[in-house]
């Protein structure tokens, strides 16, 4: 990264007050304690590995990121907030990978590459699990009218604002029934 | 569709929702640790960016000029006070006491630089 570009980047983080830094940091955590629920209390992201909590640790990681310029915030494209989100993704997954690999008695030296797409469930990787899955939430969203109609929305790609028009319900209602699939999915489905 | 993409579909929208849910429905957190850190990488960013900005200079700077920056580590704090006093005579002497030899020095590489970029 070049000079004037990490300028910019420091002219932009300069003008980020207080006030704005609590409610990224708020959003920022929201994401990751979303990704990594239940996750937490052993194993890749537990205090004992990580030498802090699991949000504060991935939150701090991905802003000295920003900070010492080891990542690029690609400003044009996307909000500090959601810079941060997808960097902690990436240390998520990271952590898990060298995490697995030294659990299994090998040693893979895993990069901190640039896929910064954001996951949600870290158990399913292959097409077993995967169905395993979708089955155990095609039987849970049977006991809710909204929840089973989100699910079939999703099956069909639709995005977050496509289906609170078709549901007729506000946006945030919609960010609310994903909180709950998600929750469900991650206490009903994968919690062993 | 690809089963995988469902879970990439959800993936999003819940991204959708860290970005733009109202201020007033997200959960708080305590945020004080965060913010402390926020202000250490960001004296610690203006110190390397500094760095960076000296470095850069010096590479267009003269031979003699670097000559008489890399000449600044031999000299005493006092030899230090005194050029300074030439070169800045605005520059008040009893702040001087309260820096450290390195923040001398690197307020007179400061100086010697400008002047170079002066006299181009």
């Amino acid at each position: 990264m070049d000079y004037l570009r990490k300028r910019e980047i420091q002219r932009r983080l300069e003008l980020l007050t207080d006030k704005e830094w609590k409610d990224i940091c708020d959003r920022c955590k929201k994401a990751i304690n979303t990704r990594l629920y239940n996750k937490t209390e052993w194993g890749a992201h537990s205090i004992k590995e990580l030498g802090a909590p699991a949000v504060d640790h991935y939150l701090n990681t991905s802003i000295e990121k920003i900070y010492s310029f080891q990542r690029d915030w690609k400003f044009e494209d996307r909000t500090i907030t959601e810079e941060l989100i997808r960097i902690s993704n990436s240390l998520i997954s990271h952590q898990l990978e060298a995490y697995k690999s030294r659990i299994n008695g090998k040693y893979i030296e895993v990069d901190l590459n640039d896929d910064l797409r954001y996951k949600i469930f870290d158990d399913i990787e292959d097409d077993k699990h995967i169905d395993e899955l979708i089955n155990c939430i095609e039987n849970l969203v049977k006991e809710d009218g909204d929840l089973e109609f989100y699910w079939e929305a999703i099956k069909d790609r639709m995005k977050s604002r496509e289906i609170a028009v078709l549901m007729e319900k506000p946006i945030n209602r919609i960010y609310k029934l994903n909180d709950k699939l998600i929750y469900q999915a991650k206490t009903k489905c994968l919690a062993n | 569709m690809n089963n995988k993409e469902i879970f990439s579909c959800i993936a999003d929208i819940n991204l959708d929702s860290c970005l733009n849910l109202p201020n007033d429905e997200l959960e708080k957190y305590d945020n004080e640790n965060n913010l402390s850190f926020i202000k250490r990488q960001r004296f610690k960013c203006h110190a390397k960016l500094n760095k960076e900005k000296n470095i850069n200079l010096l590479a267009r700077a003269s031979a003699a000029v670097i000559e008489k920056i890399q000449g600044l580590s031999a000299l005493s704090s006092e030899a230090l006070k005194e050029i300074l006093v030439q070169k800045r005579p605005q520059m008040q002497f009893r702040n001087f006491n309260k820096l450290e030899d390195s923040d001398l020095r690197e307020i007179l590489t400061d100086i010697l630089l400008l002047e170079d970029l002066e006299n181009e």
